[in-house]
């Protein structure tokens, strides 16, 4: 302890004695200090602690909720690649308009009604999409052309007379409702007429796809039929449509 | 923790007893505590002068000293370790109340710390001159928890616990001339105060 007699400060200090009170259960008081604070944490999933981390900062949030969105966006772009591009479905379906009047007649019924479908009388553009699909080299491709343009008068006319026809039949049927007395003859006349455009329909569909078959080349022609049946809950004369031997 | 029979020996240095410490041994902790208990309480007492501030802080040394025991270092000593461990944990607290003003470091448990010897330093003193010892360490006591950090800690460290000039650079973190500056400087500042110098 420093002294200095001479100095009233030093020795003033020298007289300020202290006699704090040990404390007896200080060592216990210590121990237990040290357990509790080297006690291991509980254990928890390092996903948790950075859930929790992140959660507390609103920029990690708000990248994680990017994310997940463009993670959202790609999961649902490439669903949508496997499961086929819609706009293969929209082409097959123009051309199945343009060579099947049954199916036009059938499909623009509901499509009229919703102004979705077009109702095209030529091929048009779906030969493009045709001579794209199928590989069609140049040749091939004149040949399907003046084959389409050869039959496209026929499915029109086809096209006209099932739609006089099936309103024939919708208005006699109505008047059938409406009066007690029911004009067998007719029924049968009505009835056998549409069933005779229906069948000439279905014909003339089957030879048009038939002689397709016939222009190009195996690979080719199973692709084309397998386009014709890209949408086979679309159409339910499908099968009529395509020929069986083909 | 291990247990190491370290039975009271003044052959065994603190040194040893940290070593053993850093070796798990918690009897080494009890005696370290054993042995500086007391010098860390009036070291503590002087700075804050409060009762139970002091006996927190001094707890909380031990801890630390154990939690932190692998730092330790024996070539710079084992005092001046320990009381810098004190002497940060004064000066936090003191930061922290004047931060908080409202909680008071004044002892309002009324046990009084202050040896009885203060008053008799002197025998032959009469009534007044108790008195007026009295008064000067009142006075005292508040000049010296006026004094900056590190002067208050290098008076109190120099005057009470016999500490060299080197140790206590090592506490306050300074050289040795720093340390010499800062005794004058704080016994300056206790005597330019003082009503009785």
């Amino acid at each position: 302890m420093a002294s200095d007699d001479f100095d009233p400060t030093q020795r003033r200090l020298c007289q300020w004695r202290v006699d704090p009170p040990c404390d007896p259960n200080l060592t216990d008081k210590v121990l237990q200090r040290i357990r509790v604070e080297t006690r291991p944490a509980p254990r928890q999933s390092p996903l948790l602690i950075w859930l929790k981390e992140t959660w507390q900062r609103p920029v990690y949030v708000g990248a994680l909720a990017l994310v997940l969105i463009l993670t959202g966006v790609l999961i649902s772009t490439i669903t949508h690649q496997f499961r086929g591009s819609p706009d293969n479905v929209v082409p097959t379906e123009d051309y199945r308009f343009a060579i099947d009047p049954l199916y036009r007649l059938t499909e623009s019924g509901e499509s009229f009604i919703t102004g979705a479908q077009p109702a095209p009388d030529t091929v048009g553009d779906s030969l493009e999409w045709l001579r794209t699909e199928l590989g069609l080299t140049d040749h091939q491709f004149q040949k399907l052309a003046s084959l389409h343009e050869e039959f496209t008068p026929t499915f029109a006319s086809i096209f006209h007379d099932l739609q006089q026809q099936k309103s024939a039949v919708e208005q006699f049927e109505t008047m059938r409702r409406e009066s007690e007395l029911i004009d067998f003859i007719q029924v049968y006349r009505v009835t056998t007429d549409y069933r005779h455009l229906q069948d000439r329909a279905s014909t003339s569909t089957a030879e048009l796809v038939a002689r397709v078959t016939q222009l190009v080349d195996a690979k080719q022609r199973s692709h084309y039929l397998e386009l014709l049946k890209i949408a086979p809950e679309q159409s339910k004369n499908v099968d009529a449509v395509v020929p069986r031997h083909a | 923790m291990r247990s190491f029979p370290v039975t009271p020996d003044h052959d065994v240095t603190d040194i040893d007893l940290m070593r053993a410490l850093q070796e798990g041994s918690e009897a080494a902790l009890c005696e370290l505590i054993a042995r500086w208990e007391k010098r860390l309480l009036s070291f503590v007492y002087r700075y804050t002068q409060d009762t139970h501030t002091t006996q927190d802080i001094v707890q909380e040394t031990f801890v630390r000293l154990h939690l932190k025991r692998e730092q330790f270092k024996p070539d710079r000593g084992f005092s001046p370790w320990l009381f810098t461990i004190a002497a940060n944990l004064c000066h936090n607290r003191a930061r922290w109340q004047r931060r908080h003003p409202e909680q008071s470091w004044d002892d309002t448990s009324g046990t009084t710390v202050e040896s009885p010897t203060n008053l008799l330093a002197d025998p032959t003193d009469g009534p007044v001159e108790t008195t007026i010892r009295r008064e000067q360490i009142e006075e005292l006591k508040s000049l010296v928890l006026a004094l900056p950090h590190d002067l208050k800690t290098a008076v109190l460290l120099h005057h009470y616990e016999g500490l060299s000039s080197a140790e206590i650079a090592q506490v306050v973190g300074c050289s040795l001339r720093g340390v010499e500056t800062r005794i004058y400087r704080g016994l300056k500042k206790i005597r330019a105060a003082s009503r009785f110098a």
